[in-house]
């Protein structure tokens, strides 16, 4: 690495903005796109954990130690690990192991698990005396599901789905290492194998932009879904 | 007509070192119509014996009726039916925060599978039975307690149910709040003739609201009857203890103005008297003095209002020499006033 002074942070005219926009377009498709998966795939583990924790049953239990055993097996993989590992999935898949679709397993897979516990954890915290007058109204489980447990944790799933959604960018960077595009892989090529701090500079700011921004909106949407303090 | 007929119910809940009797041979039925009492202090089992009504408990041995079923032998979805069929009411309201005051009303309606335009007519309708027209759009947070168990109430209105299950439900409130929300369940008990089970721990709710009383203690009924009756004369020590409690107020500031009376005049009788609406203290107490060599002094004295009448406490001391105490106490006995000899030397 060339010796290079804290003013190589600020060379702009070295910067090919239109890499810069791509990335970030790149990092922005990615984040959005997991995400939703996350959230459909998250919620309904997350169901199922809580559903299945110690209602009885020989089939409740048993589709609550295997599920439980998934998601702290892929929550405990390192993602970076995580990514190399499923390459043949990926590739089974999505048909291809570079550009932002081949992210989104790796992405999904390690942000699902991590999210589902949260929101088994978010679930539980929904007054049992709520559920049991549901209960005896002659509710059914879905109804419990979709009028009680649901509404009744919004506030908490979206404050957990900032969390999951921040978790989401920092891991599209790491997914740049081995290729995915956006902003990760450009600072790591452009920033790191070029020598080109300004990049990593820029990078770096875009994403604490997102990141401020996603918790902002965050905050704000788990406040406004928030009726128990008025 | 009987309504809801517990038939030697008992259940036990297995916990990891011991077997749980929460509830022991319970043998109950209740009428059509009527306000039942179920009073004990918590862990009595009054809570676990209601939940069988509907389900959310199954008994572990015995038979629940409700008209002509037997709980235990319904199907879940039959179930299901059955529970919309009886209404619940909550110490801590049980409210839905995500909801609207009225969307709350109309829940148990949306389960039920009715369209949104009926569903919401019947619950502002509902609101207005409980005087709550006004707050629909607001949600829980923003109501006092007192008016979150209105809404509670509503909503368990809203199936048109037979039965209402009042567990602990002013047990959160003041004492004023507490009288309002008794008022409205004996107005709804009138208007609408729905039988209502009230759980309490508090004597003043079951006086001022039931027609029978049933007393619990360690999952057993230890005695049941008329409100008046178990009033007048209580049997058992639970019994007396919540009667007293309930006609004398504060038993501690009560006791020590007892013992500072038995200190200062230790060779003088102190008893209870305890009187329904038909009786009244004053006669009896009179004619004491007349036909005894007895003076009588009074403690303390009260009246409570009953939906069956008022019931009256007397604490007196009676002054004279100790035959002539004896006699009286004789007598007040044969006189079918209920009498507690607090003290006689």
């Amino acid at each position: 690495m060339s010796n290079q002074g804290l003013g190589s942070y600020f060379k702009f005219n070295s910067v090919n903005w239109d890499d810069i926009w791509n990335a970030t377009g790149e990092t922005v498709w990615m984040t959005v796109i997991s995400m939703i998966l996350v959230a459909i795939f998250g919620i309904i583990l997350g169901l199922i954990l809580f559903e299945t924790k110690n209602k009885g049953g020989f089939w409740s239990h048993l589709i609550n130690i295997v599920v439980s055993f998934l998601v702290n097996i892929f929550r405990s993989i390192p993602f970076i690990i995580l990514i190399v590992l499923l390459l043949p999935f990926t590739k089974a898949i999505v048909h291809t192991i570079i550009g932002p679709e081949a992210a989104l397993p790796s992405l999904i897979i390690s942000a699902t698990p991590f999210y589902a516990r949260m929101i088994e954890a978010d679930l539980r915290e929904v007054d049992s005396g709520v559920i049991e007058a549901v209960r005896s109204m002659g509710a059914n489980r879905w109804d419990v599901i979709w009028k009680v447990l649901l509404p009744e944790s919004t506030p908490a799933l979206i404050a957990d789905g900032t969390v999951t959604a921040i978790s989401l960018i920092s891991y599209t960077a790491m997914a740049g290492a081995i290729g995915s595009g956006g902003l990760g892989q450009l600072a790591y090529i452009e920033g790191f194998e070029s020598n080109n701090n300004t990049v990593t500079l820029v990078a770096t700011i875009i994403i604490l932009l997102f990141v401020l921004i996603i918790q902002f909106l965050g905050d704000k949407w788990a406040k406004r879904c928030d009726k128990r303090n008025l | 007509m009987i309504m809801i007929e517990f038939k030697n119910v008992s259940k036990i809940f297995k916990l990891k070192d011991k077997n749980l009797k929460a509830v022991q041979n319970v043998n109950l039925k209740i009428n059509n119509g009527e306000i039942y009492g179920i009073i004990g202090y918590s862990g009595a089992g009054k809570s676990t014996l209601v939940r069988m009504l509907n389900g959310l408990e199954t008994p572990t041995t015995g038979q629940i009726l409700i008209g002509k079923h037997n709980i235990s032998d319904l199907s879940t979805s039959q179930l299901r039916i059955q529970r919309k069929k009886i209404g619940m009411i909550f110490q801590h309201f049980n409210l839905l925060w995500s909801r609207t005051v009225l969307k709350n009303v109309a829940l148990p309606l949306e389960i039920a599978g009715v369209s949104k335009e009926k569903r919401l007519q019947k619950a502002r309708k509902l609101l207005s039975l409980v005087g709550l027209e006004n707050r629909g759009n607001d949600y829980p947070s923003e109501l006092s307690g007192g008016q979150k168990q209105r809404v509670g109430i509503a909503r368990a209105l809203a199936n048109d149910p037979k039965i209402l299950i009042s567990d602990e439900a002013t047990s959160a409130l003041d004492p004023e709040t507490t009288d309002d929300i008794l008022d409205l369940l004996t107005d709804i008990n009138k208007r609408l003739g729905i039988t209502i089970i009230l759980i309490t721990h508090e004597m003043h709710a079951v006086r001022k609201v039931a027609s029978k009383v049933a007393v619990m203690k360690a999952g057993r009924i230890v005695e049941k009857g008329s409100l008046i009756d178990i009033f007048t004369h209580p049997k058992n020590e639970v019994t007396k203890q919540f009667v007293n409690k309930e006609a004398n107020g504060d038993e501690k500031e009560l006791q020590s103005t007892l013992d500072n009376v038995i200190h200062s005049d230790p060779k003088n009788a102190i008893i209870r008297l305890i009187f329904n609406g038909s009786q009244s203290g004053d006669p009896v107490v009179s004619s004491i003095s007349k036909k005894y060599q007895i003076q009588i002094s009074i403690i303390q004295g009260n009246v409570k209002q009953t939906r069956n009448g008022a019931i009256g406490s007397l604490i007196i001391q009676l002054i004279g020499n100790h035959d002539e105490q004896e006699k009286v106490i004789e007598y007040l006995q044969k006189l079918q006033i209920e009498t507690e000899v607090i003290y006689h030397e």
